[in-house]
Protein backbone atom coordinates (compact mmCIF):
# COMPACT_ATOMS: atom_id res chain seq x y z
CA UNK A 1 0.00 0.00 0.00
CA UNK A 2 0.97 3.39 -0.63
CA UNK A 3 0.31 6.71 0.10
CA UNK A 4 -0.53 8.68 -2.80
CA UNK A 5 1.45 12.10 -3.52
CA UNK A 6 -0.17 14.96 -2.03
CA UNK A 7 1.47 18.42 -2.04
CA UNK A 8 1.60 18.51 1.99
CA UNK A 9 2.83 14.84 2.50
CA UNK A 10 6.43 14.11 2.36
CA UNK A 11 6.23 11.23 4.04
CA UNK A 12 7.95 7.85 3.20
CA UNK A 13 5.65 5.57 1.15
CA UNK A 14 6.65 2.90 4.64
CA UNK A 15 5.37 5.76 7.33
CA UNK A 16 2.03 6.15 8.55
CA UNK A 17 0.69 9.34 8.62
CA UNK A 18 1.91 10.43 12.10
CA UNK A 19 0.00 13.76 13.32
CA UNK A 20 -3.13 14.38 13.57
CA UNK A 21 -3.27 17.31 10.98
CA UNK A 22 -1.88 15.13 8.78
CA UNK A 23 -4.44 12.21 8.69
CA UNK A 24 -7.72 14.77 8.76
CA UNK A 25 -5.59 16.43 5.34
CA UNK A 26 -5.06 13.05 3.83
CA UNK A 27 -9.19 12.03 4.73
CA UNK A 28 -9.92 15.55 3.21
CA UNK A 29 -8.86 14.44 -0.04
CA UNK A 30 -9.50 10.87 -0.20
CA UNK A 31 -13.17 11.81 0.25
CA UNK A 32 -12.57 14.56 -2.28
CA UNK A 33 -12.11 11.88 -4.60
CA UNK A 34 -14.79 9.44 -3.71
CA UNK A 35 -17.83 9.35 -6.59
CA UNK A 36 -20.28 11.50 -5.84
CA UNK A 37 -22.86 8.58 -4.54
CA UNK A 38 -20.35 7.50 -2.09
CA UNK A 39 -20.00 10.93 -0.93
CA UNK A 40 -22.94 11.73 -0.73
CA UNK A 41 -24.20 9.01 1.76
CA UNK A 42 -20.85 9.06 4.10
CA UNK A 43 -21.98 12.71 4.30
CA UNK A 44 -25.27 12.17 5.45
CA UNK A 45 -24.94 9.19 7.49
CA UNK A 46 -22.23 11.12 9.45
CA UNK A 47 -23.82 13.97 10.00
CA UNK A 48 -26.98 12.38 10.97
CA UNK A 49 -24.32 10.43 13.77
CA UNK A 50 -22.78 13.80 14.87
CA UNK A 51 -26.40 14.71 16.14
CA UNK A 52 -26.81 11.45 18.27
CA UNK A 53 -23.43 12.07 19.24
CA UNK A 54 -24.13 16.16 20.65
CA UNK A 55 -26.50 14.00 22.80
CA UNK A 56 -24.49 11.70 24.72
CA UNK A 57 -25.20 12.85 27.71
CA UNK A 58 -29.10 11.85 27.05
CA UNK A 59 -28.64 8.88 24.37
CA UNK A 60 -25.69 7.43 26.30
CA UNK A 61 -24.27 7.12 22.93
CA UNK A 62 -20.74 8.36 22.83
CA UNK A 63 -18.22 9.15 19.28
CA UNK A 64 -16.70 5.99 21.06
CA UNK A 65 -19.62 3.84 21.56
CA UNK A 66 -21.27 4.93 18.05
CA UNK A 67 -17.84 4.33 16.15
CA UNK A 68 -17.87 0.51 18.02
CA UNK A 69 -21.48 0.08 16.06
CA UNK A 70 -20.62 1.64 12.82
CA UNK A 71 -17.18 0.80 12.16
CA UNK A 72 -17.80 -2.95 11.21
CA UNK A 73 -21.57 -2.02 10.00
CA UNK A 74 -19.55 0.26 7.25
CA UNK A 75 -16.26 -1.94 7.48
CA UNK A 76 -14.20 0.49 8.00
CA UNK A 77 -11.44 1.30 11.15
CA UNK A 78 -12.95 3.44 13.92
CA UNK A 79 -10.12 5.14 13.47
CA UNK A 80 -11.00 6.82 10.12
CA UNK A 81 -15.16 6.72 11.15
CA UNK A 82 -13.89 8.83 14.19
CA UNK A 83 -12.06 11.42 12.17
CA UNK A 84 -14.89 11.90 9.87
CA UNK A 85 -17.07 12.57 12.70
CA UNK A 86 -14.33 15.25 14.83
CA UNK A 87 -13.48 16.89 11.65
CA UNK A 88 -16.55 16.81 9.78
CA UNK A 89 -16.34 20.36 8.44
CA UNK A 90 -13.23 20.27 6.85
CA UNK A 91 -13.21 16.70 5.19
CA UNK A 92 -16.55 17.30 3.65
CA UNK A 93 -16.06 20.67 2.39
CA UNK A 94 -19.25 21.69 3.95
CA UNK A 95 -18.47 25.31 3.62
CA UNK A 96 -18.98 25.06 -0.24
CA UNK A 97 -22.64 26.04 -0.23
CA UNK A 98 -24.24 22.98 -1.63
CA UNK A 99 -27.51 22.30 0.34
CA UNK A 100 -27.70 19.28 2.18
CA UNK A 101 -31.34 18.56 2.85
CA UNK A 102 -30.74 16.12 5.95
CA UNK A 103 -28.50 18.27 7.79
CA UNK A 104 -29.29 20.02 10.44
CA UNK A 105 -27.65 23.70 10.70
CA UNK A 106 -26.88 23.34 14.29
CA UNK A 107 -24.33 20.65 13.16
CA UNK A 108 -21.83 22.93 10.94
CA UNK A 109 -19.06 24.70 13.18
CA UNK A 110 -17.99 21.78 14.64
CA UNK A 111 -14.34 22.57 13.70
CA UNK A 112 -14.65 25.93 12.61
CA UNK A 113 -15.89 28.90 13.81
CA UNK A 114 -19.67 29.42 13.22
CA UNK A 115 -19.52 31.89 11.32
CA UNK A 116 -22.99 31.84 8.81
CA UNK A 117 -23.17 28.47 8.89
CA UNK A 118 -26.24 28.40 8.68
CA UNK A 119 -26.79 30.00 5.30
CA UNK A 120 -25.79 26.78 3.62
CA UNK A 121 -28.21 25.08 5.28
CA UNK A 122 -32.34 24.69 4.28
CA UNK A 123 -33.71 28.54 5.66
CA UNK A 124 -36.95 27.07 6.65
CA UNK A 125 -36.94 23.88 9.18
CA UNK B 1 -7.17 -6.27 3.89
CA UNK B 2 -10.48 -6.65 5.83
CA UNK B 3 -11.17 -5.41 9.43
CA UNK B 4 -14.44 -6.87 9.40
CA UNK B 5 -15.89 -8.75 7.23
CA UNK B 6 -19.52 -7.78 6.46
CA UNK B 7 -22.66 -10.18 7.12
CA UNK B 8 -24.29 -11.54 5.01
CA UNK B 9 -28.20 -11.49 4.85
CA UNK B 10 -30.43 -14.04 3.72
CA UNK B 11 -31.88 -12.63 0.71
CA UNK B 12 -35.49 -11.37 0.00
CA UNK B 13 -35.94 -14.13 -2.13
CA UNK B 14 -35.48 -16.83 0.06
CA UNK B 15 -38.23 -15.34 2.61
CA UNK B 16 -41.59 -16.57 2.20
CA UNK B 17 -43.99 -14.56 0.33
CA UNK B 18 -46.47 -14.16 2.59
CA UNK B 19 -44.54 -12.39 5.17
CA UNK B 20 -47.15 -9.86 6.55
CA UNK B 21 -46.05 -6.27 7.48
CA UNK B 22 -46.90 -6.09 11.31
CA UNK B 23 -49.48 -3.45 12.12
CA UNK B 24 -47.25 -2.61 15.47
CA UNK B 25 -44.44 -3.14 17.39
CA UNK B 26 -46.69 -5.31 19.71
CA UNK B 27 -48.05 -8.08 17.02
CA UNK B 28 -44.72 -8.50 16.58
CA UNK B 29 -44.60 -11.37 18.92
CA UNK B 30 -47.27 -13.44 17.24
CA UNK B 31 -45.60 -14.08 13.98
CA UNK B 32 -49.27 -15.24 12.08
CA UNK B 33 -49.65 -14.97 8.66
CA UNK B 34 -52.88 -13.45 9.22
CA UNK B 35 -53.10 -9.59 10.29
CA UNK B 36 -55.46 -8.16 12.55
CA UNK B 37 -57.74 -6.05 10.31
CA UNK B 38 -58.02 -2.72 12.33
CA UNK B 39 -59.61 -0.70 9.37
CA UNK B 40 -62.25 -2.48 6.48
CA UNK B 41 -62.07 -0.72 4.01
CA UNK B 42 -58.43 -0.20 3.86
CA UNK B 43 -58.08 -4.01 4.32
CA UNK B 44 -60.74 -4.04 1.44
CA UNK B 45 -58.95 -1.52 -0.66
CA UNK B 46 -55.71 -3.77 -0.67
CA UNK B 47 -57.41 -7.10 -1.05
CA UNK B 48 -58.90 -5.50 -4.54
CA UNK B 49 -55.41 -5.18 -5.67
CA UNK B 50 -54.89 -8.46 -5.51
CA UNK B 51 -56.62 -11.29 -4.20
CA UNK B 52 -53.96 -13.18 -3.16
CA UNK B 53 -52.42 -13.92 0.33
CA UNK B 54 -53.80 -13.06 3.62
CA UNK B 55 -51.46 -11.27 4.80
CA UNK B 56 -51.95 -7.01 3.72
CA UNK B 57 -47.60 -6.12 3.16
CA UNK B 58 -48.31 -2.88 3.79
CA UNK B 59 -46.80 -0.66 6.57
CA UNK B 60 -47.04 2.75 4.54
CA UNK B 61 -51.02 2.33 5.28
CA UNK B 62 -52.83 5.36 5.49
CA UNK B 63 -55.93 6.96 3.36
CA UNK B 64 -55.60 5.44 -0.32
CA UNK B 65 -54.39 8.30 -1.83
CA UNK B 66 -51.06 7.96 0.40
CA UNK B 67 -50.53 4.71 0.35
CA UNK B 68 -48.94 4.28 -3.01
CA UNK B 69 -45.60 5.92 -2.45
CA UNK B 70 -44.36 7.98 -5.97
CA UNK B 71 -41.90 5.78 -7.18
CA UNK B 72 -44.47 2.66 -7.25
CA UNK B 73 -45.27 1.58 -10.88
CA UNK B 74 -49.26 2.52 -10.94
CA UNK B 75 -51.01 -1.10 -11.46
CA UNK B 76 -49.03 -3.01 -9.57
CA UNK B 77 -50.77 -6.25 -9.82
CA UNK B 78 -48.27 -8.27 -7.40
CA UNK B 79 -48.49 -5.46 -4.51
CA UNK B 80 -48.97 -8.01 -2.14
CA UNK B 81 -46.14 -10.27 -2.70
CA UNK B 82 -43.37 -8.27 -1.73
CA UNK B 83 -41.17 -9.71 -4.68
CA UNK B 84 -38.08 -8.01 -4.75
CA UNK B 85 -39.05 -5.99 -8.06
CA UNK B 86 -36.90 -2.74 -7.06
CA UNK B 87 -34.66 -4.31 -4.58
CA UNK B 88 -32.01 -1.70 -2.87
CA UNK B 89 -30.56 -3.68 0.09
CA UNK B 90 -27.39 -5.72 -1.16
CA UNK B 91 -27.10 -3.82 -4.76
CA UNK B 92 -24.42 -1.47 -5.56
CA UNK B 93 -25.00 2.11 -4.35
CA UNK B 94 -25.59 3.48 -7.37
CA UNK B 95 -28.21 0.66 -8.49
CA UNK B 96 -29.91 1.70 -5.24
CA UNK B 97 -30.23 5.39 -5.96
CA UNK B 98 -31.48 4.33 -9.68
CA UNK B 99 -34.28 2.55 -8.15
CA UNK B 100 -35.51 5.26 -5.55
CA UNK B 101 -34.33 8.33 -5.02
CA UNK B 102 -36.01 11.55 -3.23
CA UNK B 103 -35.14 14.33 -4.13
CA UNK B 104 -33.65 14.69 -7.77
CA UNK B 105 -29.58 15.82 -7.89
CA UNK B 106 -29.72 14.14 -4.41
CA UNK B 107 -27.78 10.88 -4.47
CA UNK B 108 -28.92 9.07 -1.77
CA UNK B 109 -30.77 5.88 -1.91
CA UNK B 110 -34.32 6.52 -0.78
CA UNK B 111 -34.10 4.14 1.84
CA UNK B 112 -31.02 5.70 3.85
CA UNK B 113 -33.60 9.08 3.12
CA UNK B 114 -36.47 7.50 4.84
CA UNK B 115 -34.92 6.28 7.88
CA UNK B 116 -32.69 9.38 8.75
CA UNK B 117 -35.80 11.38 7.71
CA UNK B 118 -37.48 9.22 10.74
CA UNK B 119 -35.51 9.23 13.08
CA UNK B 120 -34.76 12.99 13.15
CA UNK B 121 -38.91 13.28 12.72
CA UNK B 122 -39.11 11.15 16.03
CA UNK B 123 -36.39 12.47 18.13
CA UNK B 124 -34.55 9.42 18.02
CA UNK B 125 -30.97 11.63 19.16
CA UNK B 126 -32.66 11.36 22.42
CA UNK B 127 -33.37 7.86 23.06
CA UNK B 128 -30.87 5.95 25.45
CA UNK B 129 -29.28 3.10 23.15
CA UNK B 130 -30.05 4.41 19.59
CA UNK B 131 -28.38 2.35 17.25
CA UNK B 132 -26.81 0.03 19.86
CA UNK B 133 -30.17 -1.43 21.13
CA UNK B 134 -31.63 -3.72 18.81
CA UNK B 135 -35.20 -3.21 16.88
CA UNK B 136 -37.16 -6.34 16.68
CA UNK B 137 -36.06 -8.41 13.69
CA UNK B 138 -38.92 -8.88 12.73
CA UNK B 139 -40.07 -5.36 11.64
CA UNK B 140 -36.88 -4.58 10.46
CA UNK B 141 -37.25 -7.70 7.90
CA UNK B 142 -40.45 -6.92 6.92
CA UNK B 143 -39.21 -3.32 6.33
CA UNK B 144 -36.59 -4.60 4.03
CA UNK B 145 -38.89 -6.77 1.99
CA UNK B 146 -41.16 -3.24 1.11
CA UNK B 147 -38.23 -1.32 0.27
CA UNK B 148 -36.83 -4.17 -1.79
CA UNK B 149 -40.37 -3.97 -3.13
CA UNK B 150 -41.25 -0.37 -3.88
CA UNK B 151 -37.94 0.59 -3.70
CA UNK B 152 -39.17 3.77 -1.77
CA UNK B 153 -41.31 3.76 1.27
CA UNK B 154 -42.55 6.71 3.12
CA UNK B 155 -42.43 5.70 6.27
CA UNK B 156 -43.34 8.91 7.97
CA UNK B 157 -46.28 9.32 5.64
CA UNK B 158 -47.63 6.22 7.56
CA UNK B 159 -50.36 5.93 10.45
CA UNK B 160 -47.98 3.52 11.81
CA UNK B 161 -45.52 3.61 14.25
CA UNK B 162 -42.53 2.44 13.21
CA UNK B 163 -39.77 1.53 16.99
CA UNK B 164 -37.20 3.49 16.23
CA UNK B 165 -34.48 1.31 17.17
CA UNK B 166 -35.84 -0.96 14.08
CA UNK B 167 -35.63 2.15 11.84
CA UNK B 168 -31.84 2.76 13.25
CA UNK B 169 -31.67 -1.18 12.63
CA UNK B 170 -32.57 -0.94 8.96
CA UNK B 171 -30.32 1.67 8.12
CA UNK B 172 -27.55 -0.58 9.44
CA UNK B 173 -28.93 -3.66 7.67
CA UNK B 174 -28.94 -1.51 4.13
CA UNK B 175 -24.86 -0.50 5.17
CA UNK B 176 -24.15 -3.96 5.82
CA UNK B 177 -25.70 -5.21 3.01
CA UNK B 178 -23.97 -2.72 0.85
CA UNK B 179 -21.89 -5.40 -1.74
CA UNK B 180 -18.98 -3.44 -1.43
CA UNK B 181 -17.40 -0.64 0.82
CA UNK B 182 -19.44 2.60 0.80
CA UNK B 183 -15.07 4.27 0.51
CA UNK B 184 -14.97 2.27 -2.79
CA UNK B 185 -13.10 -0.53 -3.65
CA UNK B 186 -10.43 2.03 -4.92
CA UNK B 187 -9.83 3.97 -2.26
CA UNK B 188 -10.97 1.75 0.16
CA UNK B 189 -6.97 0.86 0.84
CA UNK B 190 -6.27 4.31 0.94
CA UNK B 191 -7.93 4.97 4.01
CA UNK B 192 -7.02 2.30 6.04
CA UNK B 193 -3.64 3.55 5.23
CA UNK B 194 -4.85 6.89 6.78
CA UNK B 195 -4.80 5.52 10.41
CA UNK B 196 -2.29 2.91 10.14
CA UNK B 197 -3.33 -0.52 11.27
CA UNK B 198 -2.54 -0.09 14.67
CA UNK B 199 -4.79 3.37 15.42
CA UNK B 200 -7.51 1.84 12.81
CA UNK B 201 -7.88 -0.72 15.41
CA UNK B 202 -7.39 0.66 18.22
CA UNK B 203 -11.61 0.73 18.84
CA UNK B 204 -12.29 -2.24 17.13
CA UNK B 205 -14.58 -4.23 18.97
CA UNK B 206 -14.63 -7.72 19.40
Amino acid sequence: MRIRNHPTNFLSSYTELSSREDRVNELTRLVASLPEANYTILRALTAHLIEIVDNADVNKMTARNVGIVFSPTLGIPAGVFSLLMSDFDQIFHTDDGRIMPLENSDLHGHTVSRGDASLDNIPHS
Amino acid sequence: MTFWPKKKEETPSAMPSTAPSQSNAQSLLASSPSQPSQDSSRRKYFLGKNSGSGGTGVGSSGSASNVLPPSSAPGSSSYLQLAPIRQVFGVPLEQAIEQARVLSGYDLPAVVYRCIEYLNFHQAKMEEGIYRLNGSSTVIKNLKEQFNHEGDVQLMASEEYYDIHAVAGLLKLYLRDLPSSVLTRELHKDFLQVVGKDIGSLDCPL
